[in-house]
């Protein structure tokens, strides 16, 4: 451990090498107290140069790994929970189409082509279908690819509106 | 012995891919440091450590963040500077040195004597930590004393070290270390005993 302690020492002083660094991480490894010893000898050092003295290196490993689980997820689980953010997503935006298709009023447009009404009816509800099944799958898409490269999705403007009231 | 390298980078390097205990070396080496940059601007002592952790904490999080266009203790600086501006405003005070304003910090010259320990138990703390320590480097055998004085006090890598000594680089860093170890174990209980924001100044 004399070796690594050694190793340490020149670390502080800027003069470690690739072997030094590695020692390091080693030593860390196999005996995690380790550190003390080295808080130690930066305490030493910090004295000859007039520096103010800090604990802070003894408890900074806690806080710090208090991070890494959200850090240093799998790539697999952050693809999966972005997947999981871009569907709820689709879902939200999914739901709003339809209410406010549903809110709409009979449009003009319905009222134009009635000549045989029931065959018109049909065939422009497969049309409404059709339409909107291929709306809901270009909304998961974009939300999906959106979400895989920035981490972001599209969040429809009526999100907005319900999170500004609360 | 083979070249020293850039020990910052290459942990840097691998704290952003991950590896935690290469952060905590970096913390190790630079606590000190940082604590000695808050300390100019928050003057209470039992908020240093915070604010300092705090910085560090942040650095952690913004790492994936650095690309290393400084060297990183120039970034750690900065954050913890900003880290204890924010800390200031947070308690209601405009950041400021001793009351002057904090962006005419660089002005100030004040003696070292003064800077800091200004407080009767810190000025306690740093009279003995430095009695302590002029023993103790007093006590050192010739070789060590030489080499830890001219690393310490004269600022000389490795290098010029071993050629003034007429000793291999690896010598130098034994004794180096040796000489740190003997001083430590000598302010074990100075250190330990009023550790929490003593403030040495050079011997």
């Amino acid at each position: 451990m004399n070796k690594a302690n050694e190793s340490f020492s020149a670390f502080l002083d800027g003069e470690a090498t690739e072997l030094d660094i590695q020692r390091l991480l080693n030593a860390m490894d196999e005996q995690p107290q380790v550190s003390r010893d080295w808080h130690k000898l930066s305490k030493v050092k910090a004295s000859l140069q007039g520096d103010t003295l800090t604990d802070v290196g003894l408890s900074i490993s806690p806080a710090v790994e208090a991070d890494i689980p959200q850090k240093n997820r799998s790539p697999f689980l952050k693809r999966l929970m972005q997947g999981g953010i871009a569907a709820a997503v689709a879902v939200v935006t999914i739901s709003i189409v339809s209410v406010q298709n549903a809110d709409a009023p009979q449009s003009s447009v319905a009222e134009l082509t009635v000549e045989t009404p029931e065959e018109s009816s049909v065939a422009q509800m497969q049309q409404q279908f059709a339409a909107q099944q291929r709306l809901t799958q270009f909304l998961k898409t974009h939300a999906e690819q959106a979400s895989f490269t920035t981490g972001h999705v599209v969040v429809p403007a009526e999100l907005n509106w319900v999170e500004g009231a609360q | 012995m083979t070249e020293s390298v850039d020990a910052d980078r290459l942990l840097v390097q691998k704290a952003q891919k991950g590896d935690p205990r290469a952060f905590d070396l970096l913390v190790l080496k630079y606590q000190h440091k940082v604590a000695s940059v808050v300390s100019r601007l928050v003057s209470e002592p039992d908020a240093v450590d915070d604010v300092v952790q705090d910085a560090f904490i942040k650095a952690y999080r913004a790492l994936p963040g650095f690309r290393g266009d400084s060297a990183f203790f120039t970034w750690i600086y900065r954050i913890a500077t900003n880290t204890a501006k924010n800390h200031l405003e947070s308690m209601g005070r405009r950041p400021s040195y001793r009351g002057q304003d904090i962006d005419d910090l660089g002005q100030i010259d004040m003696p070292a004597s003064l800077r800091e320990a200004d407080t009767p138990d810190g000025l306690l703390a740093k009279r003995q930590l430095e009695a302590r320590l002029q023993k103790a480097l007093q006590a050192l055998p010739e070789d060590l004393k030489v080499a830890l004085t001219l690393r310490e006090f004269e600022g000389m890598s490795y290098q010029d070290i071993s050629e003034i000594m007429d000793t291999p680089i690896g010598t130098v860093r034994s004794r180096i270390f040796r000489a740190r170890e003997s001083v430590e174990q000598e302010l074990t209980d100075v250190m330990y005993g009023h550790s929490r924001h003593a403030s040495s100044q050079e011997v």
